[in-house]
């Protein structure tokens, strides 16, 4: 299967992922921040976009050839990306155009393949409780193929494992970044909201995606239907009609509730639907994180 | 309550059969793979499927209505608040068997051939609830006796029989303690015996007032019916009743069972049923009628 589609490089050709604010202090946190001065190592010149703070204006440049440019370096790049993938079972369940899993490789996919590009360490965590598997974060060049790798190999199977078995994946790396949580957000005790916090409370930037069917969203089932729990296999038969105004209740409730956990925690939270591109979704996503800073 | 065919509990294992159809599955639409059904649960017309029952209260009645009938079926006999209808009678195995049988038979007596009748009043007088009469016809009238004579609780009331004394029956008796040897006489009843069980009779009515056929609404059955599915005899009544005039006076023998004490129950003084026949045939429509009633509501929810 095609994880990274022309399409969604499309997208996101042009976009920055870039840290919400000073991470791992002796670097530099927004990618767009000006230059910290000496230390950092020239890594090339660049035409002025609009846009552009004019105090990166290389002036002297300027005064020889005319033209403005820009002084690049290396040093600005040094935010690590963790993509968390959650690949528990509930993640199987079907949307209109392939499951929640299928969107959710390839929104990770997409976020590698923007984090490499523009120069970040990105890594690949995809977890559930039978397997956590690693890709380290690395600028390596084959980096974005290891991941795509990994991905084409991850089944989502059984559930989100407890904490104790997350807590050595972030710590032992080190370093704060970006993490970016891709999950369905379905738990059964809180282990799901519970990981969010301590990943939070380490410091780390949080983003979460959450993946939503549109059958999901607007309760789009009709008649006489029995609900299968992917992860528990607990069957409930309900007339779907009339248990539409029941459900969408508790859902609104609990997604206020988990809007203002997150909210608390500084973290991104977007619900991302199956039936959307996964260029797009990020697109919206990395518009919204830009415009909240 | 006791019950007059109790082997007809056997049919409470149709209970197996609502049991079944609640705990069958139910038929859905289709099957829907979901992550979560966490808000789905608390949902009031939410149902977990599994092996579990559904509508335990429409259960409960359904089963009630189908032990309410298995009951019908066994003859429920309620056990009056009041005593005194009820009564032991041991006989002396000094009186004939005919007396023995017809006073078992003709007035629905039960009754318990004794060899020793004080030591058999003590042991019952130890295991009978005490409103219990005890009823006594011993040829003897204790006079004779010399052994032992036990301390009892209860009033024991001691018929002696004699039988060459002549005993006139009360003119106002019950046409069903009409003193017939049965269909099938053990043995033909000479004028004596006959005496002598007009007299023990008429000292139980005397004690008791008018003997009834006690077994209730099967007294509405047809005779046969009831001195042949009734008797230990079944078979030769049956084939008596099938061809009347082949089968000879049958061989017949005491059986344990006959020698077991029977309680008797007599009914006297006024008419109060003791038969919960119709009673149970009552709450058994009504009951029916509730399940309908619910059935339909619950299709019309559906």
């Amino acid at each position: 299967m095609d994880l990274l589609s022309p399409r969604t490089t499309a997208a996101l050709r042009g976009l920055e992922l870039t840290a919400r604010r000073t991470l791992d202090g002796a670097l530099i946190g927004g990618h767009a921040s000006a230059l910290p001065g000496a230390g950092l190592e020239f890594s090339q010149y660049r035409s002025y976009r609009p846009g552009d703070d004019l105090r990166r204006v290389d002036w002297k440049l300027f005064s020889r050839s005319g033209r403005y440019f820009v002084r690049e370096a290396e040093g600005e790049r040094s935010v690590t990306v963790r993509i968390v993938l959650d690949a528990s079972a509930s993640m199987s369940m079907a949307g209109s155009a392939g499951t929640k899993f299928d969107h959710a490789r390839e929104l990770a996919a997409g976020i590698a393949w923007m984090a490499h590009r523009q120069g970040d360490a990105v890594g690949m965590t995809v977890v559930n409780d039978r397997a956590q598997t690693v890709v380290t974060p690395s600028r390596a060049r084959h980096q974005v193929h290891r991941i795509l790798d990994l991905l084409e190999r991850a089944v989502p199977e059984g559930r989100w494992p407890e904490w104790p078995r997350l807590e050595p994946l972030f710590t032992a790396t080190g370093g704060r970044g970006i993490v970016v949580l891709i999950s369905d957000l379905h738990d059964h005790t809180d282990e799901l909201r519970l990981a969010a916090r301590k990943l939070a409370a380490f410091g780390h930037d949080l983003a979460i995606l959450q993946l939503v069917t549109s059958d999901e969203e607007r309760f789009g089932w009709h008649g006489a239907v029995a609900f299968e729990e992917l992860e528990s296999g607990t069957i409930i038969e309900l007339d779907a009609d009339r248990a539409r105004e029941g459900f969408l209740a508790a859902r609104s409730a609990e997604r206020a509730l988990l809007a203002r956990a997150f909210a608390d925690l500084r973290a991104d939270h977007v619900i991302v639907s199956t039936d959307e591109e996964p260029g797009p979704a990020l697109r919206r996503w990395l518009a919204a994180r830009a415009a909240a800073r | 309550m006791s019950l007059l065919a109790p082997f007809a509990l056997w049919g409470l294992l149709a209970l197996a059969l609502p049991v079944a159809l609640h705990l069958r599955r139910r038929r859905v639409g289709r099957t829907v793979q979901v992550g979560s059904v966490r808000h789905l649960e608390s949902l009031p017309t939410a149902e977990r499927r599994g092996l579990r029952l559904r509508e335990p209260w429409l259960l409960l009645l359904r089963s009630a209505i189908i032990a309410l009938l298995v009951l019908l079926l066994a003859g429920p006999m309620l056990d009056r608040p009041m005593r005194q209808g009820r009564a032991v009678v041991l006989v002396d195995s000094a009186a004939s068997s005919a007396l023995i049988d017809s006073l078992g038979q003709g007035a629905a007596l039960f009754v318990e051939r004794i060899d020793e009748p004080w030591r058999r009043v003590a042991e019952l007088d130890d295991s009978l609830p005490e409103s219990l009469p005890l009823i006594v016809v011993a040829s003897n009238d204790g006079a004779r006796y010399t052994g032992p004579r036990p301390t009892v609780a209860r009033a024991i009331t001691w018929i002696p029989i004699d039988v060459t004394r002549r005993v006139r029956l009360p003119a106002s008796r019950d046409p069903s303690l009409a003193l017939r040897a049965g269909p099938r006489p053990a043995s033909p009843v000479t004028p004596m015996q006959a005496r002598a069980l007009a007299a023990a009779v008429a000292a139980v009515a005397e004690e008791f007032g008018p003997l009834r056929d006690t077994t209730g609404w099967q007294a509405s059955l047809p005779e046969w019916w009831r001195d042949s599915l009734m008797s230990p005899s079944f078979p030769i009544a049956v084939a008596r009743v099938l061809a009347p005039e082949r089968v000879g006076p049958p061989n017949v023998t005491l059986t344990t069972a006959q020698l077991l004490p029977r309680v008797v129950t007599t009914r006297h003084g006024q008419q109060g049923s003791t038969d919960l026949h119709w009673w149970f045939w009552a709450l058994a429509v009504a009951l029916f009628a509730g399940e309908r009633l619910w059935a339909l509501q619950r299709r019309g929810r559906a």
